[in-house]
């Protein structure tokens, strides 16, 4: 992506865009939007339907009631083939969906939750490097938890 | 023996003599046409395959009943994925089998070719845009059927096992119908032949399908019994990769043998140069993996580079735009001629693996091109039979000198060759652009002397009456500035055969058996992509060195050597040199 970033600079003049898809933060030209980008965030807890059950990384089967939803509004790739994958830190959220301006995702282990305290949002579009998205995760603000039914 | 047919010859009457020319008449014209049809006839013989078939088409749609929650056309996929698109209507615990069928009128049992789309706007019926190649592939006699999983898609990520199992469940649902008495499918279905299509993220989902088939297949689970006999898969512009991260809900962890390594099932990838999502050519990865060079060849692989060719019309509810423009775009082909060209490769694909017509694998090497394919498009091919010997493939180690096959040397001649590099093929980037997942030569001259010889042992030799073509992988080399190679022009080389000692053969040029064209020099898109050297195979059948020399023979054969006498310079990437059926 190193090399591709070079390239792309010097041939983003000739790269036109059709889908209205922001170009990527390395680029310098100020008005357009970047590619990837955190607005703002919000957690909270989830009252699940029915208990949901997952294995965690041992391998032991575990039954959760309620969950932590995180709601991410920003700017993403949408509806491609080509995927993003999302990190905190160097946890990376097994799986997100859309919503009309961001993506969310459920942390289920509040273990998990807690770890993720303070660590950076990161983001990997196909086979390029990981990149920083200049925003941290954290609970703080958000407790306590507001909750919502699912 | 003479002396009895002599005898008995003149002891026939004038009648049975008669009747004896014609037998013996009726014999050779049956001989003549075995051969003729065992060779595959002329080209010319052969049908395009874009045009419809002799069968009659019928249409059939299934869908779950809204109302009936029980209905077994309603599937759980929430273990797999389950944070839908906000757009998405269903819950992933109730998720519907609904797939779009053409199929030919007759009592079969006829083949069954699954084809899925990848990611886009979920409130877009992204199944219906491959009913042209159904259509298609029901006048050839197959059963087709495209797979709506709109409900995966969207702002989506690591949903690609859910997208496997989804079509795993929809085959289900056919081995039910095809066993039970009454249906319009009963014993019209041939479950073992079953081929699975599909189109960017569907692209990897179809070799996902073909992992979990076996890997979590649990007979004694109804959701999870499978065990299909998945002989061919197609992938249209697929992704690869993005099962690797996710886990697998029967664990808690991440799954093994991923990325697929497809083996045991034919596998045909084609891309194009101007794709404006998956500008990073990812199934060009899944089929180097494919039929690995450690494992015994049982099914062929194959790969069309399309030039001009984008992402979204492969599908035609997609639109002729992609997420990125890919620049020059002034080389971008049209939505009509993209989908004529899938169609002659979508139809020949399938006839070819699943109904046995091996003649269409002229098509995968590049040897024909039918009427309906649009003139003038550059179409860059790779095919690898099931059944290879290789003399280099590069995967051994650094060491050039030590060939595949045991008792195979190879030399750079008088060192002209610079670069003369084992080289990792997987840059996306400079110094070779080569975005692959393989090990190859890269070679380089400034002198028309240059040469890469290979020697032979007698006991590759040996095999080469069972391996009657020799064949490489082999592209010009994308450079920024160009300096061996020109832009926009075609490189070549000379290849000869020594048969023993004295005996050279008369030099045979790559460019009589496939162009070696020079890549696009294609922007990037802000994820990723940009220019691509791909290779392309040249097949050479080794008869064509010793005609009209009665006195060569192929078993003899000592030195293969590559001339790279044709252009004063070049750069080329080079890969798994082999004798093949």
């Amino acid at each position: 992506m190193k090399r591709i970033s070079a390239f792309f600079l010097v041939s983003l003049s000739c790269c036109s865009l059709v889908t209205g898809l922001p170009t990527t933060r390395t680029q310098t030209s100020s008005h357009e939007k970047p590619l990837v980008e955190i607005h703002s965030y919000e957690i909270v807890q989830l009252e699940l339907k029915k208990p949901f059950r997952l294995r965690d990384a041992e391998g032991k089967e575990q039954s959760y009631e309620r969950a932590y939803l995180v709601t991410i509004r920003g700017t993403f790739p949408h509806d491609q083939g080509i995927g993003m994958e999302l990190f905190i830190g160097d946890y990376p959220v097994p799986e997100y969906g859309g919503i009309k301006d961001g993506i969310y995702f459920r942390i289920y282990d509040e273990k998990l939750l807690n770890s993720l305290e303070g660590k950076e949002f990161r983001y990997r579009i196909g086979r390029a490097e990981i990149r920083s998205l200049e925003k941290r995760f954290s609970t703080k603000e958000a407790r306590p938890f507001k909750t919502q039914k699912e | 023996m003479k002396t009895w047919v002599g005898r008995s010859w003149n002891s026939l009457s004038i009648r049975n003599r008669k009747a004896t020319y014609s037998a013996i008449w009726h014999c050779c014209a049956l001989l003549v046409a075995g051969i003729f049809l065992a060779q595959g006839c002329d080209d010319e013989h052969l049908k395009d395959p874009a045009v419809p078939g002799h069968h009659t088409v019928l249409s059939w749609e299934y869908q779950p009943a809204p109302a009936n929650p029980a209905d077994p056309l309603w599937t759980d996929v929430s273990a797999y994925f389950n944070s839908p698109d906000g757009r998405v209507t269903y819950t992933m615990d109730h998720v519907p089998l609904h797939g779009i069928v053409r199929y030919p009128k007759g009592h079969g049992p006829f083949p069954l070719v699954l084809i899925v789309h990848g990611n886009h706007d979920p409130t877009v019926s992204s199944e219906q845009g491959y009913i042209y190649l159904l259509d298609l592939l029901a006048s050839h006699g197959f059963i087709s059927v495209s797979v709506d999983e709109n409900f995966l898609n969207g702002w989506s990520w690591h949903e690609m096992d859910a997208r496997a199992i989804v079509l795993l469940r929809h085959l289900q649902r056919w081995r039910t119908w095809n066993s039970a008495p009454g249906n319009t499918f009963y014993h019209k279905v041939d479950m073992n032949r079953i081929g699975l299509a599909g189109h960017s993220r569907g692209g990897e989902a179809v070799t996902i399908a073909w992992l979990f088939n076996t890997m979590l297949n649990n007979p004694a689970d109804p959701d999870h019994n499978f065990n299909f006999t998945l002989k061919s898969l197609f992938a249209i512009a697929p992704v690869d990769g993005q099962i690797v991260t996710d886990t697998n809900p029967h664990t808690g962890m991440p799954y093994a043998n991923v990325p697929a390594v497809i083996q045991n099932a034919d596998y045909f990838v084609m891309h194009g140069t101007h794709d404006g999502d998956v500008s990073d050519f990812e199934g060009y990865r899944a089929f180097d993996r494919a039929q690995p060079v450690t494992s015994p060849g049982t099914a062929t692989k194959s790969l069309l580079w399309v030039y001009g060719a984008i992402h979204n019309q492969w599908n035609t509810m997609w639109g002729t735009a992609d997420p990125c423009l890919v620049n020059p775009a002034g080389q971008i082909i049209s939505a009509t001629d993209e989908q004529s060209i899938g169609k002659a490769f979508f139809s020949a694909y399938f006839q070819m693996t699943l109904q046995h017509k091996h003649r269409y694998a002229r098509l995968f090497e590049g040897k024909v091109r039918f009427p309906s394919m649009p003139s003038g498009i550059t179409l860059m091919t790779q095919y690898q039979s099931e059944d290879r010997v290789f003399i280099d493939n590069y995967e051994q180690g650094p060491n050039l000198a030590t060939g595949s096959f045991p008792g195979v040397t190879n030399a750079n001649v008088s060192g002209l060759l610079s670069p003369y590099q084992h080289y990792t093929f997987s840059d996306d980037g400079p110094p070779f652009y080569l975005w692959e997942q393989t090990d190859g030569l890269v070679g380089g001259w400034n002198s028309s002397s240059a040469e890469y010889e290979i020697d032979v042992p007698p006991a590759l030799a040996a095999q080469i009456s069972t391996h009657p073509v020799l064949s490489l992988r082999v592209g010009q080399v994308f450079e920024s500035p160009a300096v061996k190679n020109t832009p926009g022009v075609n490189q070549d080389f000379s290849i000869v055969l020594e048969l023993g000692p004295g005996v050279v053969t008369n030099p045979l040029h790559a460019s009589a058996f496939n162009v070696l064209p020079y890549p696009v020099a294609t922007t990037p898109c802000p994820w990723g992509g940009g220019p691509k050297s791909v290779l392309q195979t040249v097949r050479i059948p080794l008869h064509e060195f010793v005609e009209h020399h009665h006195n060569w023979h192929l078993h003899n054969l000592s030195k293969i050597r590559l001339k790279f006498d044709q252009k004063p310079s070049g750069l080329v990437a080079i890969d798994d040199i082999q004798i093949a059926r």
